[in-house]
């Protein structure tokens, strides 16, 4: 009788985990799109030339068009098109050797419908070509908008959490 | 023969209900206290050389401003988005205060200020500016980079996590 309610308990505890598992969300979406991003700016030292082309490519599906960027410390603020931002990170990725990027504390707000808050910390390291290592770590502000069923980048600000 | 059946029991506990209990309480003071506490962290990087070690192994000692603000001198924590990554850097300055670098000396409020944990030569050279209130000037002990390189500057108190455990 006993064994009978374990595996009755196992096996709702089993479905409700499968279903948190299957079920796609939209925050699961949002850390999604961060995954993508995360990966495909990211270089391996012996990156084939495909491999750079597809990633190239794919990084300006992640973003809107115009997607509003504040990012004084590299000198890339303003509006940009998605192929603008595509390219800047090319020719970024292209001074560099390798390089990781990962995402930490991932938090999401949902402002409005189809409108998500989304606060991160992205730590960036890397090596130029010309041997000088790359280690940078800010806060990011973003904001992502749903069109046709997709989260995508409308809004990036790196957060100035030390100011000179 | 009791030895033996102690040592057994020691490392084979049976899975009586009081066992099982004091095993959760261990397990939740465990997580309340390194999870909320005394946070375990891998110092990455080389900003606070030679105090702090790429590599090094420390924890963050979160109760240390509990009732206290940070003090000039000070080493602390500085949260970003959140906890899992975090700035570790030496607190120069207060609110209200004024701060500068002049030939790479610290100033603060117009007075050089011994700085013995800054062993690397440092040429940096800032001119004044004043520490908003709720703020305090963070930089880290290696300054042989230049200034516009090394992530330092003023922090709103309300990031400051606490301060590592050694």
């Amino acid at each position: 009788m006993k064994i009978k309610y374990l595996i009755i308990a196992a096996l709702v505890l089993f479905g409700i985990v499968a279903v948190r598992f299957l079920v796609q969300t939209d925050e699961k979406k949002i850390r999604a799109q961060f995954g993508l991003l995360a990966e495909w700016i990211s270089k391996e030292p012996d990156e084939s030339p495909v491999t750079t082309s597809h990633n190239i490519q794919h990084i300006a599906t992640l973003f809107a068009d115009p997607c509003a960027f504040k990012a004084d410390i590299i000198s890339f603020t303003g509006s940009y098109t998605p192929d603008e931002i595509a390219g800047f990170v090319g020719r970024s990725r292209f001074s560099m050797t390798y390089l990781t990027l990962k995402f930490y504390d991932l938090d999401i707000i949902f402002v409005q419908e189809g409108v998500a808050q989304a606060t991160v910390t992205a730590k960036l390291t890397g090596k130029t070509r010309s041997g000088d290592i790359l280690e940078a770590t800010h806060e990011l502000k973003t904001v992502l908008t749903k069109t046709e069923g997709v989260w995508r980048f409308s809004q990036v600000e790196v957060v100035e959490v030390l100011k000179k | 023969m009791a030895t033996s059946s102690r040592i057994r029991q020691f490392f084979f506990p049976s899975l009586t209900p009081r066992f099982l209990l004091r095993v959760a309480l261990v397990a939740i003071g465990s997580y309340l206290f390194f999870g909320y506490i005394c946070t375990p962290l891998r110092i990455e990087g080389y900003s606070m050389e030679p105090t702090y070690h790429n590599g090094g192994i420390n924890f963050c000692w979160r109760l240390q401003y509990l009732f206290s603000e940070p003090q000039r001198g000070d080493i602390v924590l500085v949260r970003l988005a959140g906890s899992r990554v975090m700035l570790l850097k030496r607190v120069v300055a207060l609110e209200g205060e004024e701060v500068a670098f002049h030939n790479g000396k610290l100033v603060v409020g117009g007075t050089e200020i011994s700085e013995p944990y800054v062993q690397y030569p440092c040429d940096w050279e800032l001119s004044p500016r004043q520490v908003a209130p709720g703020n305090v000037y963070v930089v880290g002990d290696n300054r042989s980079e230049p200034l516009e390189r090394h992530y330092f500057g003023q922090v709103s108190l309300e990031r400051i996590v606490g301060g590592p455990l050694w």
